[in-house]
């Protein structure tokens, strides 16, 4: 338990090498989901410093880094059960090659058990729409930091209607420019903020 | 919408009154000054490719739009990313989107950094179209119009040579992050001076990279802020003004701002103008901060009911010129630009 507690807090500092070593030592006389939920865990709470401003941006990278790198490790002992797995979608959208945001929005729903598919960055209408039908996603997340790609997000939900697709698939939206007004203007069916929103709206979907 | 009032009105050239507005005093009316570069190439029909290599179209799309939509200063947002360009990041031009970096110059610290050479003005990358651009509208403006000049932050400019891992470099590789500081630092000095030899009245250094989003208070005063003030220091010995711009909400450290040696700072819409002018004081210069998102999606008046509060919350006794909180998008409507400047061109002292 006290070891657990320890991998946790090196996930948060975003100390990949001792978290590393920890990790490996633990999957061998630990259940990986007592790993995962622990470190899950762990990351909601860096989202509440996050958002008392008590942590910035590079810290979250370090630790979602480290978070990655533990995942690895575990993830090959977690027993499969794809079926009920919820896949997501995400990627920034056309015209627009930001990152970050993005990036952290799947590290943070993988360790919350979602099935992610990160299509990059400038990423077409018509790919994201292929895609999620491919993969039967539950979930489109569509990107961009730029008032001028804005309206890409609004595209893919057009696209979506006009092909009697709207239903098939949640479309979240995120990023510096946009807002719940323009979720709402564009039929989006949730803006979330940050990364961690993101997470919890994908943890809450029924 | 209301009435432009005569030109005749205007006691003051453009380029006094930014002065004015830029000393703490009040001029005439308040200043106006869109962030635009997409935009004003698409005003005069051009791509964006094409205003990038072309001197002729890109002084042409900002002399033209300053003109005709009667607001206060031309500038050269054409040399976006140049600097780190010239020094060996790859910049891919779009036709009709912003340029942006696709290989960064730093991959590895040890390998990379004793390559890095500093930037030449007069030779490297698109530096001298960008000093060509500033010298061609220098003499089309005449001194009436401000020349208001693109430059990186030295944390920026690191930022752009060495990509995202720079966030996490702070952290882990702190002091590699600052010998890169160090050149971008001289190298900004460098390029800055000749942005005013080539005729920049007004030099703005830009620092996304220090978003209040994105790095803390602490990050900043041990990185951005540090180089900033060093640059600030060494550029104000040519006379120039200097503005600095910082996205995102930076309301946790506006005393800071103060401590730069700046003529001005440019704010993100996040930062409230009413707060900034209590923290800052009655004279600090402040530019900002209508929202570009709202300038694309709002309706003329409300873009004028929004420049209108601006102005009420911090320029109401001049310091102030107003503008948008970032780079405004090439599809924002006409109308919606001509709103906020009209606001401006309105408010007489």
């Amino acid at each position: 338990m006290e070891e657990l507690k320890s991998l946790v807090e090196f996930v948060k500092d975003g100390d990949d090498e001792q978290a590393i070593d920890l990790a490996k030592k633990l999957i061998k006389h630990s259940k990986p989901e007592e790993i995962i939920s622990s470190l899950t865990e762990g990351m909601r709470e860096l989202g509440d410093k996050f958002e008392r401003k008590e942590v910035f941006l590079p810290e979250l990278l370090i630790a979602s880094d480290a978070l990655m790198e533990v995942m690895k490790i575990v993830e090959p002992y977690l027993p499969i059960k794809k079926e009920n797995k919820k896949t997501m979608i995400i990627g920034t959208v056309a015209g627009d090659i930001h990152e970050i945001g993005k990036n952290l929005v799947g590290v943070l729903c993988k360790a919350e058990g979602i099935n992610v598919i990160d299509l990059g960055t400038d990423v077409a209408i018509r790919k994201f729409i292929d895609k999620a039908e491919e993969v039967s996603a539950d979930v489109i997340g569509l990107s961009t930091l730029m008032t001028n790609t804005m309206k890409g997000q609004k595209e893919v939900v057009e696209q979506l209607i006009k092909e009697g697709k709207r239903d098939k698939f949640k479309v979240i939206i995120g990023g510096a420019p946009v807002s719940q007004r323009w979720a709402d203007t564009i039929g989006a069916d949730a803006y979330c903020k940050d990364a961690f929103e993101a997470a919890k709206y994908l943890r809450n979907l029924k | 919408m209301k009435k432009i009032n005569k030109k005749n009105n205007e006691k003051l050239t453009s380029c006094k009154r930014v002065m004015v507005a830029l000393k703490g005093g009040k001029p005439d009316r308040v200043p106006v000054m869109p962030f635009v570069r997409d935009w004003a190439t698409k005003q005069c029909g051009f791509t964006v490719e094409d205003t990038m290599n072309n001197v002729e179209k890109y002084v042409f799309s900002q002399y033209y739009c300053a003109r005709s939509f009667g607001y206060d200063a031309v500038q050269d947002l054409g040399g976006v990313h140049a600097e780190s360009e010239a020094m060996g990041s790859k910049l891919k031009i779009h036709k009709n989107e912003s340029p942006s970096i696709v290989d960064y110059a730093i991959k590895d610290y040890d390998k990379d950094l004793k390559k890095l050479k500093i930037l030449n003005p007069y030779k490297d990358g698109r530096l001298p179209i960008i000093l060509e651009q500033i010298k061609r509208l220098k003499e089309l403006c005449k001194g009436d119009i401000v020349i208001d000049s693109y430059l990186q932050a030295p944390f920026r400019h690191a930022a752009m040579l060495r990509g995202n891992d720079i966030y996490r470099d702070i952290i882990k590789k702190r002091e590699k992050v600052k010998e890169l500081l160090e050149i971008t630092l001289y190298s900004q000095i460098i390029y800055g001076t000749a942005l005013v030899h080539a005729g920049a009245d007004v030099i703005s250094i830009s620092d996304p990279t220090s978003s209040g989003d994105i790095i803390s208070r602490k990050q900043w005063l041990e990185l951005g802020f540090i180089y900033t003030k060093k640059l600030v220091k060494e550029l104000k010995k040519t006379g120039v003004k200097i503005y600095l711009h910082i996205c995102g909400d930076t309301s946790d450290r506006l005393d800071t701002f103060m401590d730069l040696g700046i003529d001005g700072m440019s704010l993100d819409q996040k930062v409230d103008l009413e707060y900034a002018r209590k923290v800052m004081g009655k004279k600090f210069p402040l530019i900002g901060n209508v929202s570009p998102t709202n300038l694309m999606y709002s309706t003329p008046d409300e873009v004028a009911e929004e420049s209108k509060i601006c102005i009420e919350k911090a320029g109401k006794k001049g310091s102030f010129i107003l503008t948008s909180g970032c780079g405004i998008g090439m599809d924002a409507p006409v109308e919606n630009i001509q709103a906020m400047v009209d606001t401006a061109r309105n408010y007489y002292y």
